[in-house]
């Protein structure tokens, strides 16, 4: 990657005054060793201050490179285009794409003001450092005037409002010696340590038992209410969806097919997919004989796609020579309700 | 259902690991009748023993205490944990499993063919030919084009890696198959997919499910009885209509309501557990759960709840009249 000379850096956006993240057509291309993956086609979103989007599909739908590449972690074969328009604590706004990824100015947002929890809490943590260590360590790098006790006051005061109990022994002990809902605490304990304006939760509960999943979420709402920070969630999961966030993105083959509040995407889904994904769920209260619904066939591989709808093979309302021949505008169904699908054209 | 003839019987299975000196008790005196063509759901955490008991059913673990008795039709009752070379060989190939992760449950240096081929070749005596058309015939009923036989694993997607290994789980003609969380690493869309291909299945060959799983809505769609474990021991088992709809077990009933419901608007009264599913080589006294469970008495710290029957379910808990009457 080539340096950027400052001052090319510095080109002047804007965002509307209530948001803190806009992303605009967003690209992610994976270079593989014979092929090119299209992970991520044209994307756009918003997220508004304190506000929890889900980031919603199936696996290889492009939703975490999306989130990848807006903390600025995507590996070097992977090449992004587009605006990620972002509004940093001192309310300048950045295009992240055009910060080097290991530049001072990423580092100084990464960690800091935009902040990531993982699937597997296991694997987040290096093993060779205690707790302590590992979250002190962000408070020593970000802030100036840190000294090793205030990060440790500060760390143990996190540690107890995720509530862990017997902060003052847990600190000194190694990730090993935690349980796995426990070392997620500490993750969040870690990113909170900072006071991000933004977290990005990537299927932060999907390797947690039940139990300890309903804790942790209940755990991420009453933080988000108390330190107002927003939260890009995302997951496979659509319960989790419904009951975390104020708004909804559905994804499918690196396009966003729908997005509108919960309530629009779980009472009125409108493209066939979100529909399709809904009615496959087998249901607390379906008939035990009832056939479960089924989106036939799987998820395409998106190397050098047509632009035609990505859904179009496994559509139960595919229009023959329409959806599988021209690109899909996305359409407003209702104020705030995205979809990309034709037959919405036919309705509005 | 009643009409139907006794296959399995588990009685009184217990499992101890060792390790370093320290006992970890997997299972506590589990015992369960299957009947032929019923699905039992078996719910619980991780650490709860639900896999044991599943390795424990087809030996692919050695169970330290208890029997397995499996009814055949030549042979009478046979107790899988006690049966001579003989019998195994012969009745081994009756109880099969289908493992949770199918990319590491196939061979990668296998073709597909070979992979669900292979139980034909060490257990039976046909020939290439008729290998050749059981492995088709099977490739054609779980969903997998025939074209695609002679590639390797890593060409197929999640979901067609686990249509091969139900495939090589069938290819036997077994009468019990032990789906340890069959469904839990694939995506909705193809979880949806994999639930009705296995219960076609059952309904064509008169399969008995032990199906194994932490997803408590893929359980209830397909299990006929569900029963819930928490360290090691059986703390409820019923039919699941009544159990979804009344769980008289506390702990049942937390994870009822733990799992978030795809609608924003059900106002879930979520009862959050306090605390984590404690060492299993140190459980508390008494009921294991007590230390979690929010109608606890003093007797629940000093005593283990029998299992007892109860609205025609099986329930080990000692308030479970106080709190059924609680419930919300």
């Amino acid at each position: 990657m080539k340096m950027k000379r400052a001052n090319e850096i510095l080109r002047e956006y804007s965002i509307a005054p209530e948001n803190i993240l806009e992303v605009r057509g967003l690209k992610v291309d994976i270079r593989m060793d014979d092929h090119i993956l299209n992970a991520v086609r044209g994307v756009d979103f918003t997220m508004g201050k304190g506000q929890a989007l889900g980031l919603v599909g199936e696996s290889g739908c492009g939703k975490s490179v999306t989130s990848k590449a807006v903390m600025g972690i995507n590996p070097d074969n992977c090449s992004a285009s587009g605006e990620i328009l972002y509004r940093t604590k001192s309310g300048k706004v950045v295009n992240l794409l055009e910060l080097e990824h290991d530049g001072a100015a990423y580092r100084a947002i990464r960690g800091a003001e935009i902040a990531m929890i993982f699937q597997e809490p296991m694997t987040s943590f290096s093993s060779l450092y205690t707790i302590g260590n590992q979250l002190s360590e962000i408070i020593l790098l970000h802030e100036p005037g840190a000294t090793k006790a205030s990060a440790r006051a500060r760390v143990l005061e996190m540690l107890q409002k995720v509530g862990i109990a017997n902060p003052e022994k847990r600190i000194d002990q190694y990730p090993h010696e935690f349980s796995g809902g426990m070392l997620q605490r500490a993750l969040i304990a870690m990113m909170l340590c900072c006071d991000p304006n933004l977290l990005i939760a990537d299927e932060p509960t999907t390797a947690l038992d039940v139990t300890i999943q309903a804790q942790i979420l209940e755990l991420m709402k009453a933080l988000q209410k108390e330190f107002g920070m927003s939260i890009l969630f995302i997951t496979h999961d659509l319960g989790t969806v419904a009951n975390m966030c104020d708004h909804v993105a559905v994804m499918y083959l690196g396009q966003i097919v729908e997005y509108g509040t919960v309530r629009q995407i779980f009472h009125d889904p409108q493209h066939p997919y979100t529909r399709g994904l809904l009615r496959s769920l087998p249901k607390m209260d379906q008939d035990r004989a009832e056939k479960l619904y089924v989106i036939e066939g799987v998820v395409p591989l998106p190397v050098s796609l047509p632009p035609s709808c990505g859904f179009h093979d496994r559509c139960p309302d595919c229009i023959d020579g329409v959806c599988d021949c021209r690109s899909i505008e996305t359409y407003t169904v209702e104020p705030g309700h995205l979809v990309r699908c034709v037959q919405m054209e036919k309705e509005g | 259902m009643a009409e139907n003839r006794v296959i399995l019987e588990i009685k009184n299975l217990c499992k101890v690991y060792e390790s370093k000196g320290t006992h970890v008790k997997a299972l506590t005196d589990i015992s369960l009748t299957v009947r032929q063509g019923e699905t039992i759901g078996i719910v619980g955490e991780s650490g709860c023993g639900k896999t044991t008991l599943g390795r424990c059913v087809v030996r692919g673990i050695e169970a330290t205490s208890g029997e397995v008795l499996f009814h055949t039709e030549e042979d009478g009752v046979i107790d899988f944990l006690h049966a001579t070379r003989e019998q195994m060989k012969k009745y081994r190939r009756d109880i099969q499993m289908i493992f949770q992760d199918p990319y590491a449950s196939l061979d990668p240096r296998m073709t597909v063919f070979d992979i669900i081929s292979e139980p034909l070749r060490y257990n039976t005596t046909l020939n290439k030919r008729e290998i050749e058309q059981a492995v088709d015939r099977i490739a054609e009923q779980v969903g997998l084009n025939k074209a695609f036989l002679r590639r390797y694993p890593h060409a197929f997607s999640g979901g067609q890696r686990q249509r091969i290994g139900i495939a090589r789980s069938l290819i036997l003609q077994p009468k019990v198959i032990v789906c340890d969380e069959a469904v839990s690493a694939l995506d909705v869309s193809i979880q949806a997919q994999i639930i009705n291909l296995l219960e076609d299945l059952q309904r064509e060959y008169d399969l008995t499910y032990l199906f194994i799983s932490h997803a408590l809505s893929v359980v209830r769609h397909i299990s006929d009885r569900v029963m819930v474990m928490y360290l090691g021991r059986m703390v409820e088992f019923g039919g699941t209509g009544e159990l979804f709809s009344n769980p008289l077990h506390p702990y049942t009933k937390v994870l009822l309501c733990a799992a978030p419901q795809p609608d924003p608007d059900v106002a879930v009264d979520r009862i959050i557990l306090e605390g984590e599913v404690p060492n299993p080589a140190a459980p508390p006294s008494g009921c294991h759960f007590h230390p979690r469970c929010a109608y606890k008495t003093e007797r629940c710290e000093r005593e283990v709840p029998p299992l007892v029957e109860r609205e025609g379910r099986l329930v080990a808990c000692w308030n479970c009249a106080a709190c059924s009457g609680a419930r919300s």
